[in-house]
């Protein structure tokens, strides 16, 4: 008996699963194309700090090599920008194919359909975020440093990065759902750029993240009760 | 009591601060195919829009197999076909990627269904969704709706825009496979002669207001249409209640009334008449009786 009722759990879960892979499947063969922008944009960047690296390393007084200093500012602002860009062409692509209209009267939830956009934002974010990552701590082990490595600077920096990523494409997704795709995205990458100003002004630090992560939750919060009661 | 399976209750919806549906109220009941008819903007779309939670209600309440429709999980829409108002479908997707999307989303697929229904409207699998033609993309959509096998189907307007050739093929088919399985459906339209052939149950919209929740026999039992003949000039001081439409013509009086009897009936031959016929009425006639705004210049 109690076999049994495990077993219909199981289907029941499994099935569901199944329904929310169907609908990020969806969502990633829909937007392949801003998944190859995100990859673009570290390519680049890492383009720039190996070729930089090569050409010899100078490092900072905190153990890191000026280069990737250097290039976190670039980093934040290309990934925000694009981050925002993504978000708003997400949404509006939704509103103006009617996606969600379809998609909703299927056997699935507004939620869900929102939860498999936020999947898709996260990879995205991924997608340019790790990279960076990954090639900065390559690099650092490779090379060796003169002075002791201020790993704090370096966790903060990133934690930054991350974070306004995030807000950006939380900003995106809630400003997305217009009649014009070239006005929500400009208009997410504007509000972009302001989101930056919070980090020019505070810097890379916990001051900043917390900022920009209360400026996400409340984005987020916004743009899925708007999805949720709004007329599709 | 069993509940409907479809449930609209004081249903109000502003738009703008322009009233769209003024307290609407109706059920249908399990297996019942429920017509619903109105003129443009009268509401139709609106209450089905409702009913599927793709609009939210300024007041009232819909049910769908007994659960709130604004709150129906992904079990309850599984047993839910719906075709929409001029087929919204993906439009850039292939036919076959959006069948593939269609049937992961479902519960229920009944593939060999489906195969049967593709076969015999002979849908291109690789062709986009906005390649095909009208007819096509209403095949495709009631194709779609009627493979998960849905225990309530909502159409609405399905039709709109379709060749006589194409709209015939569509009904046809649709009448068939509606038949086959006693489904409970919601039938909107403003071709009344597709209505007349599939609803057992009729509503009628005027500006928001269901004017009209009865069966269809019903109904043409309670709208009369009679042509009485009086011995001098038809009377101009017949006091009757729900008269829909009068018109006097020297000895001849054409008047349409609601809730037909014997009462009415009498008040009629208390003025004499030299002849009273009844004009039989269509549905379409009925409706137009029904929705037409105020009486034409010639009539009273």
């Amino acid at each position: 008996m109690n076999v049994r009722i495990l077993n219909r759990c199981r289907t029941k879960y499994n099935s569901r699963d199944i329904k929310m892979f169907t609908l990020i499947k969806r969502e990633l063969i829909d937007n392949i194309a801003l998944l190859l922008l995100a990859a673009i944009v570290p390519a680049i960047i890492i383009t720039i700090v190996i070729k930089g690296v090569l050409e010899g390393v100078a490092y900072l007084p905190i153990g890191i090599p000026v280069i990737m200093v250097r290039i976190l500012w670039p980093y934040l602002l290309c990934g925000a920008f694009v981050a925002a860009g993504c978000g708003a062409a997400q949404m509006n692509d939704d509103s103006q194919r009617k996606l969600s209209t379809f998609l909703s009267v299927l056997a699935t939830t507004r939620g869900r359909i929102f939860i498999a956009r936020t999947v898709l934002g996260v990879m995205l974010i991924l997608i340019m975020f790790v990279p960076l990552v990954v090639t900065d701590v390559v690099l650092l082990k490779i090379f060796a440093r003169p002075v002791p490595l201020d790993m704090n600077f370096l966790i903060r920096s990133f934690a930054t990065i991350l974070a306004t990523f995030v807000c950006c494409y939380a900003i995106g997704l809630q400003v997305g759902w217009r009649s014009s795709k070239l006005m929500a995205i400009l208009f997410g990458v504007a509000l972009s750029a302001a989101l930056i100003l919070v980090v020019a002004i505070k810097g890379f630090g916990v001051e900043s993240i917390i900022i920009l992560v209360l400026f996400t939750v409340a984005s987020l919060i916004w743009t899925w009760h708007k999805f949720l009661s709004l007329p599709l | 009591m069993e509940r409907g399976v479809i449930e609209v209750r004081d249903l109000v919806k502003y738009y703008g601060g322009r009233c769209i549906l003024d307290g609407v109220d109706f059920e249908v009941p399990t297996g019942c195919i429920y017509g619903l008819l109105g003129r443009n903007g009268a509401g139709k779309t609106t209450i089905i829009r409702i009913l599927m939670g793709l609009e939210t209600a300024t007041r009232g309440r819909t049910f769908l197999l007994g659960e709130n429709s604004r709150r129906l999980e992904p079990r309850q829409k599984s047993r839910v076909g719906y075709v929409a108002e001029a087929h919204q479908l993906i439009q850039n997707y292939k036919v076959a990627r959006l069948v593939a999307l269609c049937k992961g989303l479902s519960r229920r697929w009944n593939d060999k269904f489906f195969k049967q229904l593709m076969d015999t409207f002979r849908l291109p699998m690789e062709r986009k969704v906005k390649e095909l033609s009208g007819g096509m993309r209403a095949q495709l959509n009631l194709a779609l709706a009627m493979a998960i096998e849905p225990e309530v189907l909502i159409l609405d307007d399905p039709t709109l825009g379709l060749d006589t050739v194409a709209r015939r093929q569509f009904l046809a088919l649709a009448i068939d496979l509606i038949q086959r399985d006693g489904r409970t459906i919601l039938f909107s339209s403003h071709i009344l002669s597709d209505v007349e052939r599939i609803a057992e149950r009729i509503g009628i919209l005027v500006a928001g207001k269901l004017v009209v929740d009865c069966s269809l026999d019903e109904l043409k039992n309670r709208i009369k249409k009679l042509r009485v003949i009086f011995p001098q000039d038809a009377p101009t001081d017949l006091h009757m209640t729900e008269i829909i439409r009068q018109s006097n013509s020297g000895r001849e009086m054409v008047i349409t009334v609601a809730n037909w009897n014997q009462q009415k009936k009498a008040m009629i031959e208390t003025f004499k008449p030299a002849s009273c016929d009844e004009i039989p009425m269509s549905l379409e006639e009925i409706f137009i009786e029904c929705t037409h705004p105020e009486p034409m210049p010639d009539q009273i």
